[in-house]
This record gives structure tokens, C-alpha cells and sequence, in this order.
């Protein structure tokens, strides 16, 4: 896949949760687009079954590293794109568990 | 008014198969939390809960009666069992038809349900057994409690997520004080350990994989669990005329909607919960020796429940103990305000708070004294057992010594 459709990819994900009407752009951040816990949760949940990927992030534990973030539209695609890009075998052993 | 009273105790937890050992380790403070073990965890992403373990429905249940039960049903029936045993009533005609069966479930016959779409959805069923609609009704176990005992009062279930068997007590309560019924069997149950279930709450992202730590800076979520307890309640007329042993008395109840956010509480609807069940009880915030907190681990509950409980008590917040048995026992969902209950009445019976386990150091405003990790021997003059549900229903019990 390009990257340039992963990216569209994102942000078509992102703009079913955010209220902003205007184009979403790869430097828009989470605060300039509302993007509160709960759209947030959604997000990931949309993330994970547009791109067949397990995202780890415990709600309760915003700030620990092997927490899913991202500020900006850019760096959620560059995460989605490490994330989509682990080895098949492990992607399909773990994929069980989205499904 | 009509004083009510706590005449018998039942429990079937993760913490043991009855009350005497489920306060054991309270007492002790032991975790009934670990790896699942009653269902494959190969699709789940948290591997750990906090189960019932050896529990034998054949043993306690007639074996008649076993295919119309879910687990939620066949605990609540055995947990009943043991406490109607241990307030020694005798449930003849008269009795029977003045007793209530009052319990609390969130989800009610989850395993149930679970089974059985997956043999018609995942196996292409053609047909199911006869007797799923009466295994998954939430209303089962109040059905099969007044089977089992023969109690012909006014029986039901409660649900309202976390807080139902706090609800459900409240509602006996009320019923008592009204002179609808003289005793009644009340807490609740719940057995939501299944794949689907499962699945529910990890996509909520608040499930723990290291264990549960309320109130604690590295608190990492909750932990779901499973189990039953059961509080036969009565008017203290009605205990003494008979010479009945009484636990404690509950005082009062309070409850609260926060009308505000679905998943996270606000303080201000816990502390409205928490006064209005001192209002009721007709107590000041000064005679409260012990809350136990609804506690369950989250980023979002410890420190909004804090701050609810600084709001209601005032002053009397630093100097009451503060503990959430959760840290032992689990999250019981719609059972949570029973097996709570059981503990804060028996704290108040043995002058001895159970304490929050797992506890490392205070969280980000969680500045109040949790009973880390030790049991603390405390007279209790009133204490006060918080449940605050998803949906913003909350529900507080007052209790407070026999005499």
C-alpha cells in the first residue's frame, strides 16, 4: 500500500470523530480537532479494523510509551504505518484478537 | 421509623466459597485475583481476573433445577442458601409470604447467552435447548432464590451496572421501613467471566494486566471478577421477637444520578449519593469511621471518588479509613455493592477494616488514608459502602453497629 492511502486512510478514520467540517490535514493536532477520550477510543478501534493491526493503549495509563499516541495527523499515520508494517505472523496470531 | 437490621450473611467469591473464608482473607488481606482459567485466553489481550474457583453447583443445588440456571443464578441460589442458614429464620407460611428476594445483576445469564449464540451463529445451530430464556433472564436469580426457599414475598431483580446490588439493598431497605415485608434476601450476583463478555470490557481499555491497585500512583485498572453475596435483612422487631443474632444495622441509603458523562463519574454525584444516605441514616458526617470505596482501580474513579468523599464528609474525610476491597476480590459488577456490603458490615461486627491491597504509593489526588496493604483494628460507629455505576447511577449504604 502507498503511503499517501494510508494516510487518506487516517484521516477518513479521523473525520468520522471529529465535529470539525473543514479538511483535516497531516499537521492538524488532536486539540485543533476536539478529539476528546472517548472519540479517541473509537479512533483506535476504527484504526484497528480499517488496518487489521492491534493497537495497545490502556486508558488508564495515558502516558506510558507502549501507550498508542500521537499529536498530529502525521504522526498517527507514521505509527499506523510502523504498526501495519510487523511481521504477517505476528500481525495474524494477534489479528485473532480483533476479530 | 422501622429499624432494620443484618440477620444473615452469604457469600460465594473469589476470595472462597462462603463467608467465613471470603472474610478470612479480607481480613488477611489476600488477592482472589489470577491467571483465567475458565475459558481460553488465546483471543484475549488481559489474561488475568478474579474467578471463583472449585465451586460445585451439584453439590449445593438440586440437580433438578440445574438446567434452568446460569452460573449468576446458581451462585446467588447457593450464596442465599448460606445466609438464610446462618439467620437461622424459619421460613414457614406466614414468614415466606412477608419475605422479599431483592437482587442486584448488570448483565444477568451472560455465559448463557454467550453459548448459545455461538452455537447458532458460530456452528450454524439449528436449535437451541429449551431452557435458555430462563437461564439468561436477569431476573433468574431472584426467580430461583424464591424457588429454592420457598419465599413468596415480593421478588425481583435490580440492574444499574455497578451499583444494582447497592440498589437492590436500598430497595429492601425501603420496603422494611414501609411495612411491605419483614425480612428480605438481598445483595446480588453476577458470573460475566465469558469471551464476549470479556471482550466488552477490554475494548473499554480500562482492564488491568498487572493487577488491581486502587488509589495507588501506578494503578493500572480494574480487574473483573465473579461471585455472590447475599444479606438477609430484617425489622428489628421482627430479629428480636425471634431472638435473632444481629450483625449490624443499616442505617440508611442514599442514591444519585450524575446526568452528566456515561463512562466517567463526577464527584459531585457521589457526594450527593454519600449525603443523602447520611441524611437518611440521620447521622452527622463526624460518626464516620469507614467508607468502603467503590475503589475500582481506574484513572478516572480514585481520585473523583476522593474528591466525593471530601465533598460529603468534610473534615471527617481525613480522619475516616478508606478502603476498596476490590483490590482483593475484583470488580463483581452487579455484585459489587453486596460483596461490600458483607465486608463493611463485618468490619463493623470485628472493629476491624479490611484494607486496600496492591497498594504502593498514593495517586494524583488520592490524599486520603486508604489502609494500605494491612488490616487496621478501628472501632466503627458508622460506615458507609460506595457504588458508582457507568451510566452515572450511584447507590450508598449506611451501616452502623447492632446495638
Amino acid at each position: 500500500m502507498s503511503e499517501d492511502s494510508v494516510a487518506k486512510r487516517v484521516i477518513d478514520v479521523i473525520a468520522r470523530h471529529t465535529f470539525e467540517q473543514r479538511e483535516i490535514g497531516l499537521d492538524d493536532t488532536v486539540e485543533a480537532l476536539k478529539i476528546d477520550s472517548l472519540a479517541m477510543a473509537e479512533i483506535m478501534f476504527d484504526l484497528e479494523e480499517e488496518f487489521d493491526i492491534v493497537i495497545e493503549f490502556n486508558v488508564n495509563r495515558p502516558d506510558e510509551d507502549e501507550n498508542f499516541r500521537f499529536a498530529t495527523v502525521r504522526e498517527a499515520v507514521q505509527r499506523i504505518e510502523e504498526l501495519a508494517a510487523q511481521p504477517s505472523a505476528t500481525r495474524a496470531a494477534e489479528g485473532s484478537l480483533t476479530s | 421509623m422501622r429499624s432494620v437490621v443484618v440477620t444473615g450473611l452469604g457469600a460465594i467469591s473469589p476470595l472462597g466459597l462462603d463467608v467465613p473464608q471470603t472474610w478470612a482473607a479480607l481480613r488477611e488481606g489476600r488477592s482472589g485475583i489470577g491467571p483465567i482459567t475458565c475459558m481460553s485466553t488465546e483471543r484475549l489481550q488481559v489474561k488475568i481476573a478474579a474467578e471463583v474457583h472449585g465451586f460445585e453447583p451439584e453439590r449445593v443445588l438440586d440437580p433438578k433445577q440445574i438446567p434452568f440456571m446460569d452460573r449468576f443464578t446458581q451462585l446467588a441460589v447457593s450464596a442465599a442458601g448460606e445466609a438464610l442458614l446462618d439467620s437461622g429464620l424459619e421460613l414457614d407460611r406466614d414468614v415466606a409470604a412477608r419475605t422479599a428476594t431483592i437482587l442486584g445483576t448488570s448483565i444477568g445469564g451472560q455465559l448463557a447467552q454467550d453459548e448459545n449464540y455461538q452455537r447458532l451463529y458460530e456452528q450454524g445451530a439449528r436449535r437451541l435447548h429449551p431452557f435458555v430464556v430462563s437461564r439468561v433472564m436477569p431476573s433468574a436469580s431472584a426467580s430461583h432464590v424464591s424457588i429454592r426457599y420457598g419465599i413468596t414475598g415480593p421478588s425481583f431483580c435490580v440492574t444499574s451496572a455497578c451499583a444494582s446490588a447497592g440498589h437492590a439493598i436500598a430497595q429492601a431497605l425501603a420496603m422494611l421501613r414501609a411495612g411491605l415485608i419483614d425480612v428480605a434476601v438481598t445483595g446480588g450476583s453476577e458470573a460475566c467471566l465469558t469471551l464476549g463478555g470479556f471482550k466488552t470490557w477490554e475494548a473499554l481499555r480500562v482492564l488491568t494486566a498487572d493487577t488491581c491497585r486502587p488509589f495507588s500512583r501506578d494503578r493500572s485498572g480494574l480487574v473483573l471478577g465473579e461471585g455472590a453475596a447475599v444479606l438477609v435483612l430484617e425489622g428489628r422487631d421482627h430479629a428480636h421477637a425471634r431472638g435473632a443474632k444481629i450483625y449490624a444495622e443499616l442505617l440508611g441509603a442514599g442514591a444519585s444520578a450524575d446526568a452528566d458523562r456515561v463512562i466517567q463519574s463526577s464527584a459531585e454525584g457521589g457526594a450527593a449519593a454519600m449525603r443523602a444516605a447520611l441524611a437518611d441514616a440521620r447521622v452527622e458526617s463526624t460518626r464516620v469511621d469507614y467508607v468502603n470505596a467503590h475503589g475500582t482501580g481506574t484513572a478516572g474513579n480514585d481520585p473523583t471518588e476522593t474528591e466525593s468523599i471530601h465533598q460529603a464528609l468534610g473534615p471527617q474525610a481525613k480522619r475516616a479509613c478508606v478502603s476498596s476491597t476490590k483490590s482483593m476480590h475484583g470488580h463483581l459488577l452487579g455484585a459489587a455493592g453486596a460483596i461490600e456490603a458483607l465486608a463493611t458490615v463485618l468490619a463493623i461486627r470485628d472493629s476491624m477494616i479490611p484494607p486496600t491491597i496492591h497498594f504502593t504509593e498514593a495517586g494524583e489526588g488520592c490524599d486520603l488514608d486508604y489502609v494500605p496493604n494491612q488490616a487496621r483494628a478501628r472501632e466503627i460507629d458508622v460506615a458507609l459502602s460506595n457504588s458508582f455505576a457507568f451510566g452515572g447511577l450511584n447507590s450508598v449504604l449506611a451501616f452502623g453497629r447492632a446495638d
